[in-house]
């Protein structure tokens, strides 16, 4: 075990007191002074609470382990502070279940001290939603002509091959649909596609192991991915089996991919896409690729929930879309924007990627209409383009990741174990539409369209969308107005999005 | 009874011709056809690899507007008259060397300094242009409009240009469109003065109109940047 460094252990440690302090403070404006570096003030004794809320620890500690590069050890943080240790399982049971591989390394026990071996120690707790989401991905997976094996993969790795988590998905798949699990599965699927859904079912089976604990198992799993690659055709399953135990954990696979370059003389990710294609690539392409899920975090606090412009459902969850919705990002106010969130199971595995295009179209003197062309406008990352023709919108993807297209990684979002929403409240670009009235223009109009995709997993599972209008009659007289349009549930994500979406984060190409 | 007017076929013809800038093809060149009361433009075309380019027209006479978007900057124009014979290519040769060009070099100062700062220069009036058509420099076609003249990103602290002898609109900033939200609102950056070097004048203007530039000769700027909200 490391050695903490004083530099990394005060900002926990704070956390630790302001929660020791308890008090009638909310949740939310608990994270927000510990974001902003300023001290909780000591509280009353009889305002103290109990326990610390778990929740509020995971966040503190996911962010600082995040800062850290995965250095700081939140079992020292605990060992500090006595008062947090009887938290400890719950903690891990809540940081488990969003997902953080990391964390989730440096807590998990011991194989010498548990002596469990075998089983992916990167537990969840599946909520009844996510085992109603679960249960609806496997049947429709396995519904009509055809099985969607990868599908059924993806739900059941969920388990990690927890009995009671199993017993549960099983009860809730009966419940929905008056049929076993594991009798579907065996009329749809056989061999080796079988033998590894009843493994991730916790139906026997040793092909898929515990996280990898060092360069022996990393080494491992290069020999065992060489021969699934070895001769005619590619064991698909084999591949998943190695894939799966990483749990998405980029320093990990990072490891993988070196040491399977080192042995094998050519690249992991281009031999998978060699080998294979279609749905098997995008399910081993996401479990190589794909971003972590994201801890829970509260980056806004909303002031006025606004209108529900849209309302749609899916299995074990709901999607929705507010406008008019007022927030706070710090001290900064945001009035009138817009909320997309899905609430509901599966929503650590659920993020939103949102698309963005906009076009300015300014009235000239003689009262034509014309788009305003410009390019290399600057964004909080990188550049876009005003559409100066609407049958070729200049899209980009909404994040301020480099790494990963979802909002969520960097945009303002609030997200907990079972929801994840994005805040937006665009502005327009002010000194273009007043540049127009300089040229003659006796009116300017903005639009900016938003698209927003719910991916799970590796697939698109659900699309709304949002245009907010800005009409400048003069310099100054503006009106803006925000308007949802098109939604519901989709099976992919277009063409026309996913091309973008590829172009500027190759490495989503695994998103269906 | 009114009687019907003498049917007169509208022919479209073809307006074809070449640019050259000291004597080499002139590729992605804008070229305009504007009516010959300066009121309405009729066509619009780019310059193909070699230089040339045909627009379709009904009228006469016009006025053929050519644009150089940098880092040549300037506009050369061309009345052709109702009696021009279509089958007579108009080739427009540009000399840089003939004196209606100068360089323009610019020198970002100040702080902060962003990722990079976008320079849009417009021009207002030129030599040798005809003023009326100031309406349609920053025209692309009939449908679109270019927020600026000529647009680009240094993302060093400076640049240089060449510009043809005129009246100019310059401005420059790194202004942040907030895409996505971000927990920290990002820092807007503009000039905020610009300076001819040589005699150390401040240009007129402010950051958001911009600041007028004539360049008469060689001009050296001085760019200061400065936050939008400090």
């Amino acid at each position: 075990m490391g050695v903490l460094r004083p530099r990394l252990l005060r900002w926990p440690l704070d956390v630790v007191e302001g929660l020791d302090r308890g008090g009638p403070m909310s949740q939310r404006s608990r994270i927000k002074r510990v974001e902003d570096g300023s001290r909780v003030p000591p509280q009353p004794d009889s305002a103290r609470d109990p326990a610390p809320e778990p929740s509020v620890v995971v966040t503190a500690i996911t962010r600082e382990l995040q800062r850290s590069g995965g250095e700081h050890l939140a079992g020292d943080v605990f060992s500090r502070r006595p008062a947090l240790a009887g938290q400890a399982d719950h903690v891990l049971g809540l940081q488990r279940a969003v997902g953080n591989a990391a964390l989730g390394r440096r807590l998990r026990p011991s194989p010498l001290t548990s002596g469990v071996t075998g089983v992916p120690t990167i537990q969840r707790v599946l909520s009844p939603d996510d085992q109603t989401a679960l249960a609806a991905q496997l049947h429709k997976a396995m519904q009509g002509l055809g099985t969607d094996e990868e599908a059924v993969f993806s739900a059941l790795q969920k388990l990690n091959k927890n009995a009671t988590d199993a017993a549960a998905l099983k009860a809730a798949y009966r419940a929905a649909y008056s049929t076993a699990l594991e009798d579907d599965l065996r009329s749809e699927m056989s061999g080796s596609e079988l033998a590894l859904a009843l493994e991730l079912l916790g139906e026997g089976g040793t092909a898929v192991g515990g996280p990898p604990a060092g360069p022996a198992d990393i080494n491992a799993t290069v020999t065992r991915l060489e021969a699934a690659f070895a001769g005619l055709g590619t064991d698909e399953e084999a591949v998943y089996a190695c894939l799966i135990p990483f749990g998405r954990d980029a320093a990990q696979l990072a490891s993988l991919k070196s040491a399977y370059a080192s042995k094998s003389g050519s690249d992991l990710e281009a031999d998978i896409k060699s080998e294979m294609s279609s749905d098997e690539l995008a399910y081993a392409l996401y479990l190589l690729n794909a971003p972590a899920p994201l801890p829970p975090t509260a980056d806004v606090t909303v002031v006025k929930p606004g209108t529900e412009a849209h309302a749609g459902a899916l299995a074990g969850g709901k999607v929705s879309v507010r406008t008019g919705v007022d927030f706070d990002v710090g001290s900064t106010p945001y009035p009138g924007g817009f909320a997309v969130g899905y609430e509901g199971g599966l929503a650590t595995d659920s993020g939103w990627i949102q698309f963005l295009w906009s076009e300015i179209v300014a009235t000239q003197s003689d009262g034509t209409a014309a788009h305003v062309a410009q390019g290399g406008l600057p964004t909080t990352n990188g550049t876009m383009e005003l559409t100066a023709d609407p049958a070729d919108p200049k899209r980009v993807v909404d994040s301020a990741s480099v790494g990963s297209p979802f909002y969520e990684a960097g945009g303002v979002d609030i997200r907990t174990p079972s929801s994840t929403t994005l805040y937006d409240r665009p502005s327009e670009f002010a000194d273009i539409m007043t540049k127009q009235f300089d040229a003659g223009a006796t009116k300017a109009v903005e639009r900016d369209h938003f698209d927003q995709f719910l991916v799970r997993d590796y697939k698109t599972i659900y699309h709304t969308s949002v245009t907010v209008e800005w009409v400048y009659t003069s310099k100054t007289a503006v009106t803006r107005t925000t308007t949802a349009g098109a939604a519901g549930e989709v099976t992919e994500m277009p063409k026309a999005f996913r091309s973008v979406l590829t172009a500027q984060y190759p490495k989503s190409e695994y998103i269906q | 009874m009114r009687l019907a007017e003498p049917f007169q076929e509208r022919r479209a013809e073809v307006i074809t011709g070449s640019v050259r800038i000291d004597g080499a093809a002139a590729d992605a060149t804008r070229v305009l056809v504007v009516s010959g009361d300066a009121q309405r433009l009729l066509g619009s075309a780019l310059t193909e690899p070699d230089g040339s380019f045909a627009v379709a027209v009904d009228e006469r006479p016009v006025h053929l507007v050519v644009k150089l978007q940098g880092p040549l900057i300037g506009i050369v124009t061309t009345r052709l008259d109702p009696d021009h014979d279509e089958a007579t290519p108009i080739d427009v040769a540009i000399d840089t060397t003939s004196g209606r060009f100068h360089p323009v070099t610019g020198h970002f100062t100040g702080q902060p300094r962003p990722p990079f700062v976008l320079l849009s220069i417009d021009p207002v009036r030129l030599d040798g242009v005809n003023p009326e058509l100031g309406r349609f420099f920053n025209r692309r076609d009939q449908r679109v409009v270019e927020a600026s003249f000529f647009s680009a990103q240094v993302t060093g602290s400076q640049f240089e240009l060449v510009a043809q002898a005129g009246q100019y609109r310059i401005r420059a900033g790194y202004v942040v469109k907030a895409r996505p939200v971000l927990p920290e609102t990002p820092v807007d950056v503009v000039v905020a003065k610009v300076v001819l070097a040589d005699g150390e004048v401040d240009l007129a203007g402010d950051a958001a109109s911009g600041f007028d530039l004539y360049v008469t000769g060689p001009a050296r700027l001085r760019l200061t940047l400065a936050p939008t909200h400090p």
